[in-house]
């Protein structure tokens, strides 16, 4: 409440005294002579009459000017000075939303960050960053007041994760093309703190001024995905994580809807800092978007709710390359969840796999007896063949009829299948120590069967597994129920999460989506945010679309013509950002002013300088004084 | 119906009272009062000297026959005694609990009555700002009745201030008159009394004057509390006030030292004060009080 609207509220008050002081009993007596005489007596002999008679002046002055002087709301500099050159940061992570005692902490940071901008003298210029996984310049380096305060005031907190020990870089690579800067960091601290920071962050000190509580409660669900797995049975599982940072053991319900329909509901008992997972069977629950969420009223909403998008089952295609080969053409075209193409080693389409690989979008490759000069960096199966660029220390040594002895029953590829009476005319075996090498089925010197993973060009690896015998030259096609299963297997097994839709993304995060077909790049789409405004995006030559970083969490549309084609459900699904204690160790200045760290605490500049209650109260005692006094005059 | 002025009980009581002046005083005729004027009556007081022109007939032969020489007898002559009583009417005496009026008339009409059947000449007057006659001269019990009716008569000049001083001055110059002056008032008069007190000086010196003060307990102790408006009824004048301790002891210094002035005035000129609150029974005023002050026996 501005001391305006105190002084308005005062106003009937002062005027109720008035007219009461007026309203006097009227009393008709013989004579007022001797009353007279008595009023003057007193007069005579009241000490400091005088000052007495002017008394209620004084008083009434007093009040007034205190009441003045609480309009024009005093200030304390309790604090230490801005700087010549101040850097302000404030924190817009998520744990910024967090509410305590009705105030958001992201409101208390930047209520903090007026308050200074206020202090700021007319030579003095500052510089507002806001900062969450990087920090981004909300107003450069200005000293005009008004400017600052409209900047912050239009500043929203996100949802994004923090990465304090980058925010420190870059706030000291602002503080370097500075002079003697003062550095102010305002946020909740829920964070680590310097671990990660480079050296040159701690040629600076920054002034922390924390918001919000000690131990903030707060109930999260910190990890969430739609999974198939891939068993003698496949199945679509959702997975989510519920983590509580209550003090006490407590009771939750979390709530599973597809399309705002209950489908699921479950009861969640966890102890102070426990996790407790949730796995729930959405087989049979048709494609769309799928909620998890937590009744809480806790302090931050954003994490009690996890929004996932459940995809249709796709065919998984697959390309296979080499001689005729009928047996594998039929295990391939009998699976309802394989997409079959099949090239001669002469139409091996290599620019088009190159693309496809770049994209993410490239088939599971079969190479059947024949392997092109480079292999593309997919997922691929290998039939009477090696790839000779996977690892240099696999051994490779030929073997007449070798015999499978034993296999590995928990792969999932292999999982089930039997090989005792598959005989086979000559073969591969091969050996190595290399940790990516696996073996899946040993003959009596060497594997016959194995897993590889391969490297990836820009990083990473891709999975391929070698069958080390030319299927033709055994008898495993025939009557051997393991054939079909384990090219089934081995297929869902490859292509499992390169050619998966992904079911959420998490904030900051670059949203990149492949447009429906029949976009050509270049083409104008738009992206609609979930706040509703919508953006243009252009579908690059690559044939994806690209959003930008993910800042706020809900579900983002592609529309292609105004029609929404695609839809990515974007969630917090961070266990820091949803710990609201304070983790930032943040140093007390001695009482030399020496700190032991770059980090100094800082005292609330909001709080410790408004003046005005304390004047509007003696302007209460003195109304009050005069009152009192008032009442003990006693003369005309 | 109002209640009389003097009851029947009361009446009988103050029956064989009789009026004292510690003055002799002269009148026209040989009354029941003893005078210092030695002259014709039957009571002997002393002899004197013959000188040429007394009357002969007071000439004691029996010491002319024992000594040779004329001596005179002279005797102490009795006169009637007149007792004027003034009382104030003015608006401010019609006020308190029990009424300053009521117990004024009512002490007049006790003293005129007693004068009354003393064969005493009883005029009674009233004054606000100035003096007006209300009763007499008259005497002899047969008046009584009348000298009732009128003080029973007698209101409050509501359009008149008191003026102590210009009505005891009309009746100081009325002159000739001696024997006992009443005055019953309550001195509020804002020009103060010691004027008026002056002026009646000069009577005292051939006429006891007995100066009635008379006050409601409310005006002796006021009982009053919060903020107040204070208006005089006389004249509309008004006084504000927040009643206080300090205010109220200083109310009671005030009251002192008025009494204790008109008190001091009266004796060095010679008139007895007599404070007469209205809570204290009429007939123990009468009865007891002024008989022991000496007024009455």
């Amino acid at each position: 409440m501005t001391p305006l609207w105190w002084l308005l509220g005062f106003l009937p008050a002062l005027l109720v005294l008035y007219f009461l002081k007026l309203k006097r009993e009227e009393v008709r007596i013989s004579s007022t002579l001797l009353w007279r005489r008595s009023l003057e007596d007193l007069h005579v002999n009241a000490p400091f009459q005088r000052l007495r008679r002017s008394l209620l002046f004084w008083l009434q002055l007093a009040a007034l000017s205190f009441l003045i002087l609480a309009v024009w709301r005093p200030r304390c500099d309790r604090a230490a000075e801005i700087g010549r050159s101040a850097i302000v940061a404030i924190d817009v992570s998520g744990s910024m939303k967090a509410v305590e005692d009705g105030t958001s902490r992201f409101e208390r940071a930047r209520d903090e960050a007026l308050a200074l901008v206020d202090r700021l003298e007319p030579t003095d210029r500052m510089i507002v960053l806001s900062f969450a996984q990087v920090a981004a310049t909300v107003q450069p380096l200005t000293s005009d007041r008004a400017l600052l305060s409209s900047r912050l005031r239009s500043l929203e907190p996100t949802d994004l994760p923090t990465d304090f020990a980058a925010v420190l870089e870059t706030l000291s690579e602002v503080a370097e093309s500075l002079e003697s800067p003062a550095i102010w960091v305002i946020g909740d601290g829920a964070h680590g703190g310097l671990d990660a920071a480079p050296a040159k962050v701690q040629r600076f000190e920054y002034q922390f001024i924390r918001v919000g509580g000690k131990e903030t409660e707060n109930v999260a669900i910190t990890q969430a995905d739609v999974r198939r797995t891939y068993g003698h049975t496949p199945r679509t599982e959702l997975f989510a994580l519920v983590s509580s940072r209550f003090t006490t053991e407590k009771e939750w319900t979390v709530r599973i809807e597809r399309e705002g329909q209950l489908i699921d509901a479950r009861r969640v008992r966890l102890a102070p800092g426990g996790h407790e997972g949730i796995i729930v069977d959405v087989s049979l629950v048709k494609p769309g978007l799928l909620e998890v969420a937590i009744e809480a009223g806790d302090a931050l909403e954003t994490d009690n709710r996890v929004v996932l998008a459940l995809d249709e089952p796709k065919p998984t295609p697959v390309l296979i390359v080499g001689p005729e080969n009928p047996w594998l053409d039929d295990v391939f075209r009998s699976s309802p969840e394989v997409a079959v193409e099949r090239v001669t080693p002469e139409g091996f389409p290599r620019e088009r796999l190159a693309q496809q690989v770049v994209d993410g979008t490239a088939p599971v490759l079969v190479f059947d007896r024949w392997l092109p000069e480079t292999i593309p960096a997919a997922p691929a199966l290998f039939i009477g063949c090696h790839p000779s660029d996977a690892l240099a220390s696999v051994d490779y040594k030929e073997r007449e009829q070798p015999v499978i002895v034993d296999w590995d029953r928990i792969h999932p590829v292999l999982r089930d299948l039997a090989f005792e009476s598959v005989r086979i005319r000559r073969g591969e075996v091969a050996s190595s120590e290399d940790a990516r090498f696996r073996c899946l089925a040993d003959a009596t010197d060497g594997c016959l069967i194995s897993e590889l993973k391969r490297s990836r060009p820009g990083g990473g690896t891709v999975s391929a597994i070698v069958v080390g015998f030319d299927i033709l030259e055994s008898n495993w096609p025939l009557g051997h129920f393991s054939f079909p299963i384990f090219f089934d297997n081995a297929i869902a097994w490859l292509g499992r999460s390169e050619l998966e839709k992904r079911a959420r993304w998490q904030t900051g995060e670059v949203l990149t989506a492949k447009p429906p077909p029949g976009v050509e790049p270049g083409a104008h789409l738009r992206f609609r945010d979930p706040s509703g405004a919508e953006r243009p995006a252009v579908a690059e030559p690559g044939g994806l679309v690209s959003l930008g970083r993910i800042e706020r969490t809900g579900v983002y549309e592609l529309l292609v013509d105004g029609k929404v084609v695609d839809r990515f459900p974007a969630d917090l699904l961070d266990d820091s950002e949803s710990n609201l204690t304070p983790r930032l160790e943040a140093s007390s200045k001695t009482g030399d002013g020496a700190a032991t760290g770059p980090i100094v605490e800082a005292a609330s500049v909001r709080e410790t300088r408004e003046l005005w209650p304390w004047f509007a109260l003696a302007a209460l005692a003195f109304v009050v004084l005069e009152w009192y006094v008032y009442h003990r005059r006693t003369y005309i | 119906m109002p209640e009389p002025l003097l009851d029947q009980d009361f009446i009988a009581r103050i029956e064989r009272l009789e009026l004292v002046s510690r003055k002799i005083v002269s009148g026209k005729l040989k009354g029941e009062r003893r005078s210092r004027r030695r002259g014709h009556s039957t009571e002997f007081a002393d002899f004197r000297p013959y000188v040429p022109g007394d009357d002969l007939r007071f000439l004691d032969w029996n010491i002319y026959g024992r000594l040779d020489r004329l001596f005179l007898r002279v005797f102490l002559e009795e006169e009637d005694l007149w007792l004027d009583i003034l009382v104030d009417t003015s608006p401010s005496m019609d006020w308190g609990e029990p009424n300053k009026l009521t117990y004024a008339r009512r002490l007049a009409a006790a003293l005129g009555y007693i004068g009354l059947v003393n064969q005493d000449r009883v005029r009674v007057s009233s004054f606000a700002s100035r003096l007006r006659p209300v009763f007499g001269p008259a005497r002899g019990r047969r008046q009584a009745r009348r000298l009732l009716e009128r003080l029973d008569a007698l209101e409050v000049d509501r359009e008149e201030e008191t003026r102590l001083a210009p009505s005891l001055r009309t009746f100081s110059l009325s002159g000739g008159k001696t024997g006992i002056a009443i005055v019953i008032t309550d001195f509020f008069d804002r020009r103060g009394f010691e004027d008026a007190l002056r002026t009646l000086t000069a009577r005292a010196a051939t006429t006891d004057v007995f100066v009635f003060h008379v006050l409601s307990p409310q005006e002796i102790r006021p009982e009053v509390t919060g903020d107040l408006r204070l208006v005089d009824i006389e004249n509309e004048e008004a006084a504000e006030i927040t009643v206080s301790r300090p205010l109220l002891d200083a109310y009671q210094r005030s009251l002192d030292r008025f009494r204790g002035g008109i008190q001091h005035q009266c004796r060095r000129s010679g008139m007895h004060y007599v404070f007469a609150p209205t809570d204290v029974p009429f007939d123990q005023l009468v009865l007891g009080y002024l008989r022991r002050r000496g007024l009455v026996r």
